[in-house]
């Protein structure tokens, strides 16, 4: 009763003895407290001006110009003429449709092959050797790309490759992976796959991981069946660092270049130019700059919009928590 | 890892014995299917490490040999080489080198985002972190000019700078994760007793912030190590790192050197497994730059 | 004790401190002397902490000043104050050992090897943790911990010590221990303490000196008796009450000659006041009197439940629709009766005390009873 008296009078007595917010004066030693959340700034600010601000910049000025290495004309001001192309572009617009196919596929296979794994390395907490086994499975995503575009190279190899072998033993013609128009692109998913399936294994694992201990032990007290437990108790924990993964692996897709560039360097054709490589390969081997930085900024803003949706999942979470703890 | 089971099986009622004492044997169906998909997924490396101890004849042999002699002379022939072992010199001082500067830059900014919050810190973490989601070609063109005019092509300044805002983004979500775990009571209990600013950073907070230190050298230093565009690049003979080494086997007049791919893309990749096995409670936090904590 | 003077050792004027558009605390005064044990008693987030940070220099104010041992410290940031602090939440350094914790104020400040060792022998022996010098802090349990950061904060060559809410959450017998540590420590090292908690009780038996805080302010702040016996505004009364405090709405009426204030439980008459209106009427549970027989001025008591706090026994009532509280010694013969179900009880009238409901201010109390 005490408490009710005390808290139903407190909004009054606020509103009743103060105004609105009372002027400032000036605080003295604050000064202090700027002067060092400034300072250790500084380094990290010099580096980032130098190496993303200025270069930002740069391509954006290049982006106004027609600018071809090899070409005798040397720079010319054409305004949004490299933007306006960009958008009639075919080859382009082909190459991030193709993106987008690869990316749909790409994360759907990668989240369900992942999931799968680290549910069955979940159930499997006390299996013998486990830190050895979850090396072995983790290795292909920390190796650079490009190895394993080169290691899958000799995996694959129409004559003497490993898979090839296989695939005839089992009675098949051996296929050209690689330079086999109807292939390549599955070639390449899969080796992306390969890749990449084991970080969603990962993120799988720890969004697992953060399902109370409390509340599993209670569902198996009610006997629930691992299906109930799957829809009621799990899922709704997990769901969240599952998709901080299917959205880092959707960023990542943009980014793919040098397993492509490696594999298959965009052909045969272009059956497997995602953007990224198209991007390099407008830059360095039509050396065509203007264009390509104009290419270039378009990329920059879609890995902009995709920051702001995985930080708004992220803050999401990090809101829900703090709900939680109130 | 959270286990459904845990170890209070004693104080739980009977329904859930019969399945705990199953679930008590190591070799459960799971744990088999567990091994079977790792050695899976590790297969294609293992073959390749295999290779590395192959002729080149045997590499190429049709079928594949998976019984043979094996035999060093790939790494004892690699090594020979005195370019390989300035390969390895250049990964190595460039990742380590850049990591090192970006982490102590980045651990500064770290607290300064944590403790004072100075307006725009949002802002300047989205940037940071959107910088590391643009893919990497499409800043090759600038850097490519810049370098060239700072004449910074070819360098080890040069590259250990790039490395060095290569790394930052990282470093800075990462650390200023684990310094906001740190309660900020530990920086007034400091300041009360009339400790200096620098002495909360590099006294108080630091020693508690280790876990976080080390998950970013780790990783960092596999981002680096595995950098390949820009040291390609930027880069040449003389700073060239061991994912280039590896590229230009493949145009080694005409045909790929397979031997050699073999041998240095399995020292290459042995660094890296060690790592992993080593740091594997760290992978999750290497593996989202920063932004997602938790072990595994 | 000290007369009401300049010696003051702390004051805080018409301090004001605005979080975005909140105001956290407004026109705060606080006068402490020397020597005084000092209790800033409030309800859980009326402010404490943050008058707390504003003492230590860990937060400036946005208005008004603080005065430090005679100097103007508004400005000035922590390091320059040398006050003692035991944090709420431990902060024990997790990878010091609980020796090189203690010892850490002392060493920051340079302090004598000589002096270090015997402050820490007197604080260890004082909060009993001798034996656990040499672990690490996640070595310890939680009333451990807690008393290591209070020794980690008493071991400082100062002569004010600000304490926010250090025995929250400890278990009841390891309190009362560290209550009487407290107040003995303080006396024997003569120095200030400036202490801030939600707990009545803990208020009750640490103060000589209260603050109440109240909505973002200092309500009323004096001799701890003073403000128990003769609490200014309902918010005072509220604060320092345990068990708590019955408020009762009531109307105060207003003849030629005397003042009347109705409730619930009955009519009292009232020292003369010009008031006229609703009012609240706190009284205090141990005020409430069970009567041998039915009396005209008594009201009829059903009881709810009762419990039993160690000494005393807690009794919950409801009469006319108002719920009260009264206390018992646990061998009050009067329990009987409570144990019937029902009883007839009263209340002198120079127990009760009224309050504007609005301001919260007292307006009159009941007046001094025949009877006595």
């Amino acid at each position: 009763m005490t408490e009710a008296v005390i808290k139903s009078k407190q909004p009054e007595l606020i509103q009743g003895k103060t105004g609105k917010s009372a002027p400032r004066k000036a605080k003295s030693r604050f000064s202090s407290n700027t002067l060092w959340s400034g300072g250790l700034l500084v380094p990290v600010l010099l580096f980032f001006i130098l190496m993303n601000v200025v270069p930002t910049i740069w391509m954006l000025g290049l982006s106004f110009y027609d600018y071809t290495l090899t070409s005798a004309k040397g720079m010319e001001f054409i305004g949004f003429d490299n933007y306006t192309r960009l958008l009639n572009d075919g080859p382009i617009q082909l190459a991030i449709s193709r993106t987008f196919l690869f990316m749909v596929l790409a994360v759907i296979l990668q989240t369900l092959l992942g999931a799968l794994i680290g549910f069955l390395f979940w159930r499997a907490d006390r299996m013998p050797g486990r830190r050895l086994a979850l090396t072995l499975l983790f290795t292909p995503m920390v190796l650079a790309p490009l190895s394993s575009g080169l290691f899958w190279r000799l995996l694959l190899d129409p004559v003497f490759g490993l898979i090839n072998y296989f695939i005839s033993s089992l009675g098949f013609e051996p296929v050209n992976f690689l330079t086999n128009p109807d292939w390549a692109f599955t070639t390449v998913l899969l080796v992306d796959t390969w890749m990449w399936t084991p970080f969603m294994a990962l993120m799988t694992l720890a969004a697992l991981g953060s399902v109370p201990k409390a509340e599993l032990e209670a569902a198996q007290v009610d006997n629930l069946s691992m299906w109930q437990r799957l829809i009621h108790v799990i899922i709704p924990y997990a769901k969240f660092i599952i998709v901080l993964g299917i959205l880092l692996r959707t960023i990542d897709v943009f980014k793919t270049m040098d397993l492509v560039y490696l594999m298959t360097n965009g052909g045969p054709g272009d059956r497997t130019e995602l953007i990224a490589v198209g991007l390099y390969r407008l830059a360095f081997q039509s050396f065509n700059l203007g264009y390509s930085s104009a290419l270039a900024v378009l990329l920059l803003f879609i890995a902009i919009a995709l920051t702001s949706i995985y930080l708004f999942v992220l803050n999401l979470r990090a809101r829900k928590e703090l709900k939680d703890q109130s | 890892m959270t286990t459904p089971d845990g170890t209070s099986s004693a104080d739980l009622p009977s329904v859930r014995l019969g399945e705990a004492s199953q679930r008590d044997r190591r070799w459960t169906l799971a744990s088999l299917f567990s091994w079977v998909v790792a050695l899976i997924f590790f297969a294609p490396i293992a073959w390749i490490a295999m290779s590395a101890f192959k002729t080149t004849g045997q590499i190429l042999s049709v079928p594949p040999l998976f019984i043979f002699q094996p035999t060093l002379e790939n790494f004892t022939e690699m090594f020979q080489d005195p370019k390989i072992p300035k390969f390895f010199f250049n990964s190595v001082l460039l990742s380590v080198g850049s990591v090192l500067i970006a982490i102590a830059v980045s651990f500064l900014a770290a607290y300064s985002f944590s403790r004072f919050k100075p307006p725009g810190t949002d802002f300047l973490m989205f940037l940071l972190l959107s910088t590391r989601f643009v893919p990497a070609a499409a800043f090759v063109i600038p850097f490519f000019q810049l370098f060239g005019i700072l004449n910074f092509r070819n360098t080890y300044v040069g590259l250990i700078i790039f490395y060095v805002m290569f790394s930052v983004p990282f470093s800075v979500w990462i650390l200023k994760g684990f310094i906001d775990g740190v309660s900020q009571r530990f920086d007034e209990t400091g300041l009360v007793n009339g400790a200096s600013r620098a002495h909360v950073i590099f006294r108080v907070v630091l020693p508690q912030v280790k876990p976080g230190l080390v998950a970013a050298f780790v990783f960092n230093i596999i981002f680096v190590w595995n950098e390949f565009l820009f040291n390609f690049q930027l880069g040449g003979t003389d700073t060239n790192s061991i994912p280039v080494a590896l590229f230009t086997a493949l145009y080694q007049g005409g045909a790929v050197n397979w031997t050699y791919v073999s041998a240095l893309g399995t020292a290459y990749v042995l660094p890296l497994a060690v790592l992993i096995y080593f740091f594997q409670k760290y992978l999750l936090v290497g593996m989202t730059f920063g932004t997602v904590r938790g072990e595994v | 004790m000290t007369q009401q003077g300049e010696n003051h050792v702390l004051r805080l004027e018409s301090v004001t401190k605005v979080y975005g558009d909140t105001e956290v605390l407004k026109d705060v005064g606080v006068t402490v002397r020397a020597g005084d044990f000092y209790v800033i008693s409030g309800q859980p987030s009326s402010g404490k902490s943050v008058l707390l940070r504003l003492i230590l220099g860990l937060e400036l104010p946005d208005l008004g000043s603080i005065n430090l041992r005679g100097e103007v410290v508004t400005g000035e940031g922590p390091q320059r104050r040398n006050i003692g602090y035991v944090p709420q939440s431990f902060a024990l350094f997790p990878n010091k050992s609980v020796l090189d914790n203690i010892t850490y104020p002392m060493r920051v400040d340079k302090t004598s090897k000589k002096i270090i060792e015997e402050t820490l022998e007197r604080v260890s022996e004082l909060l009993n943790i001798r034996d656990l010098l040499d672990k690490k802090p996640g070595q310890l349990s939680g009333g451990q911990k807690q008393r290591v950061a209070i020794a980690r904060g008493l071991a400082k060559e100062t002569d004010i010590f600000v304490l926010d809410d250090p025995l929250v959450g400890l278990d009841f017998k390891l309190r009362e221990r560290l209550i009487d540590d407290l107040k003995k420590t303080r006396a024997a090292l003569g120095v200030t303490f400036i202490y801030s908690t939600s707990d009545s009780l803990e208020a009750l038996l640490l103060a000589n000196r209260v603050g109440i805080l109240f909505g973002g302010t200092i309500m009323e702040e004096g001799e701890l008796d003073t403000v128990y016996d003769e609490p200014g505004n309902s918010a005072s009364m509220a604060t320092l009450g345990f068990p708590s405090v019955n408020f009762l709405d009531g109307l105060m009426m207003k003849s030629d000659t005397e003042s009347i204030a109705q409730c619930p439980i009955g009519s009292f008459p009232m020292n003369p006041t010009d008031y006229e209106g609703p009012v609240v009427l706190g009284i205090r549970p141990e005020h409430i009197e069970i009567q041998s027989e039915d009396s005209a001025q008594g009201f009829l008591a059903q009881v709810l439940f009762t419990e039993d706090v160690g000494g005393s026994e807690i009794i919950y009532v409801e009469s006319n629709n108002e719920r009260l509280i009264l206390v018992l010694g646990a061998s009050d013969p009067q329990l009987s009766k409570v144990r019937t179900g029902e009883f007839a009880a009263s209340v002198q009238p120079e127990h009760i005390v009224a309050f504007d409901p609005n301001t919260l201010q007292r307006i009159s109390e009941g007046k001094e009873s025949s009877r006595v």
